[in-house]
């Protein structure tokens, strides 16, 4: 995402080209990580316009001690976060993944084979970690984010993204052994 | 360091490109000592990157921007409307004066009133005196709400905005 401060201010003052600007500049990854937090792609589209909506009306009290993409990420994590954890669809996720896994596991199947199960795959696996190892996850192994951006978008201590991040994996390793076990 | 505190760091900064090139060679030559650690280093990278690496990304659809649009417009607390209350914020500054400088000024004022009410001759010169200070009093006074504005401003401080109270 590249945003000048030109735009942010522009778009602060109530031009409305310049916020589509920065709607098309920053739509993909506010989408997509509320698509891989919530798991559905409904439930992010909501989300991706619930940010937006704050974004527009928040933008006059941005200031430039912050950088604006930490910033936009910050509020698509918070929105996110807040949907999961007032949404009433509890997702099972975690159960019916595993026999996806177990597939995926057993015929070590190429990806492209089949797209379909490994996206089934990754959502159970994202599924299995709480709201917040999830979001430190996919700031880091889909929006490759470094440790201290993610430090600074969800303004919390790097060892605290440390701590998170070797929690979910640990989750992530469980399920898989629990799996093969099942399989072997 | 034990195999432990190893796979700690496996499972975090080794497996995101983290560590500080010291600390990597001490990891790298304890993996090729340790068939244990080396074997969790591969299940880990296995189990819980490997899956999310070059995940297929959503595209935003046009109705999405659509819907945003006229979210916007429909928006009860639209920015525009943020403009309208600095625009209050301001107008309140503007009669707003500090209560010393206030008093000040009342007396001023009187000894202005007072001094045009006399007898020319005795107060020409005076009212000419009395009327450059309360000029510069009024100078004073603009000086003053400039700096509470600038003060206000400045004042605030915090991290881009207030968004983590709007979510509190
Ligand atoms: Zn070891």
């Amino acid at each position: 995402m590249d945003i000048s401060n030109d735009i942010v201010k522009r778009a602060a003052a109530g031009d409305p080209d310049a916020f589509e600007e920065i709607y098309k500049a920053s739509a993909g990854y506010v989408l997509n990580v509320a698509y891989r937090v919530l798991g559905a792609r409904e439930d992010a589209e909501e989300v991706t316009q619930d940010v937006f909506l704050i974004i527009h009306r928040k933008l006059k009290d941005f200031r430039f001690d912050a950088a604006f993409k930490t910033w936009v990420y910050r509020i698509t994590v918070n929105v996110s976060i807040n949907y999961a954890k007032k949404s009433n669809k509890a997702r099972n996720r975690t159960v019916e993944f595993k026999e996806e896994l177990a597939v995926c596991e057993q015929a070590n199947q190429t990806r492209e084979a089949d797209q379909e199960l490994h996206e089934k795959v990754v959502a159970g696996l994202l599924g299995v970690l709480n709201p917040d190892q999830r979001a430190c996850l996919v700031l880091r192994s889909v929006e490759k984010l470094s440790y201290q951006e993610i430090a600074e978008t969800l303004d919390i201590n790097i060892n605290t993204v440390r701590t998170r991040i070797k929690r979910a994996r640990e989750a992530l390793l469980a399920v898989r052994k629990e799996v093969m076990n099942n399989v072997l | 360091m034990s195999c432990e505190k190893f796979q700690e760091m496996i499972l975090t900064d080794y497996l995101d490109r983290e560590l500080s090139a010291q600390r990597r060679a001490s990891l790298e030559a304890h993996l090729t000592q340790c068939p244990g650690c080396r074997e969790f280093a591969e299940q880990a990278r296995k189990g819980a990157v490997e899956p999310f690496e070059q995940l297929e990304r959503l595209k935003p659809s046009p109705q999405l921007w659509a819907n945003i649009k006229e979210a916007i417009e429909e928006d009860p607390q639209p920015a525009v409307r943020g403009a309208l209350v600095d625009f209050w914020e301001r107008l309140k500054l503007l009669f707003y004066f500090p209560r010393p400088a206030l008093a000040l000024a009342t007396v001023v004022l009187m000894i202005v009133m007072l001094l045009a009410v006399l007898p020319k001759p005795i107060g020409r010169n005076h009212i000419a005196q009395v009327e450059s200070v309360a000029e510069e009093e009024v100078e004073y006074l603009a000086s003053l709400m400039e700096g509470t504005e600038s003060m206000d401003s400045d004042g605030n401080g915090g991290y881009g905005t207030a968004i983590e109270e709007y979510f509190l």
